[in-house]
């Protein structure tokens, strides 16, 4: 499925747009398709992305845990 | 015409010159799709902009003017490289009093162009200009859908076998326009044929439906 990533990404591929371009106007097209009945919006970011995120909060979590038992 | 007229009799000190690399360039661009626009660049025109736009995309037709090339190059020759690599051209005189848009017409007509030749008035237009035959001018009186009628039925007879109702080719219009609000700044920056390849992306990316008739 696709998200706004790989729509920057083509736009810059495609239309020949600088990244930062790319990807306002990826995100302006989204919040089009995402008020109009005519167009269906993507995800704002992708499932890799998601899952990295994901991972960091943990790496996160256990060091701040881990901090803190060491404080005690 | 298979290729690209490219004038090679044309002297170097000629406005219109054109030099081996530029002519590589024309052979390289040019396709048989491609329409040239020669209309005017004003706020109160952007209507009728997007109409002229989402009608010619909607034919595959690459539209593609002046402004979309570098600032350091000179003007006319510029206006004269563009030209050569479209088969088509579109003209809108509306603004009789800035002299661009004929002079331009003139060269369209004379590398042979297929130019769909539009203006708000006729009476007007033939006063300053009765070279022209009355009957290959037409009028859009300002309306935006006028304009579409017109200038879809031309393309229908010149440029493909593809037909679309005037009620697509309007619903369309008003997607555009939507689109055009949502890109702000960004839809005046973009040129036509960036913006032919954005809403080509965004028709794949977003199942952006231009055409289908609908609210």
């Amino acid at each position: 499925m696709s998200d706004l990533t790989s729509v920057a990404r083509r736009l810059e591929r495609e239309v020949g747009l600088p990244a930062a371009d790319a990807k306002r106007i990826a995100r302006k097209l989204n919040k089009l398709a995402a008020s109009v009945s005519w167009a269906t919006p993507v995800a704002e970011k992708d499932e890799e992305h998601r899952k990295a995120r994901v991972r960091a909060k943990v790496v996160t979590r256990k060091s701040s845990k881990a901090h803190t038992a060491k404080k005690r | 015409m298979a290729g690209p007229l490219i004038p090679s009799w044309l002297p170097d000190h000629h406005p219109f010159y054109v030099s081996p690399p530029t002519a590589r360039r024309i052979r390289r661009v040019f396709k048989p799709n491609r329409i040239f626009l020669n209309i005017p660049y004003a706020s109160r025109y952007s209507n009728l902009e997007v109409a002229v736009l989402s009608t010619a995309t909607a034919y595959d037709l690459h539209p593609c003017m002046a402004k979309e090339r570098s600032k350091l190059e000179i003007r006319m020759r510029k206006i004269g490289e563009l030209v050569l690599t479209c088969k088509y051209g579109f003209t809108d005189l509306s603004y009789a009093t800035r002299m661009n848009m004929p002079f331009e017409l003139g060269v369209l007509l004379a590398w042979g162009k297929e130019t769909f030749v539009i203006t708000s008035h006729p009476s007007r237009t033939i006063k300053s200009l009765s070279d022209l035959n009355f009957g290959d001018i037409e009028f859009h009186r300002r309306s935006v859908e006028l304009l579409i009628e017109k200038f879809s039925r031309w393309i229908e007879r010149a440029a493909t076998a593809k037909r679309l109702t005037s009620a697509t080719l309007l619903t369309r219009y008003r997607r555009w326009q939507a689109f055009r609000r949502s890109l702000g700044g960004d839809f005046d920056r973009l040129t036509p044929a960036q913006l032919a390849n954005v809403v080509g992306v965004a028709e794949d990316e977003f199942s952006v439906r231009f055409s289908e008739s609908g609210s």
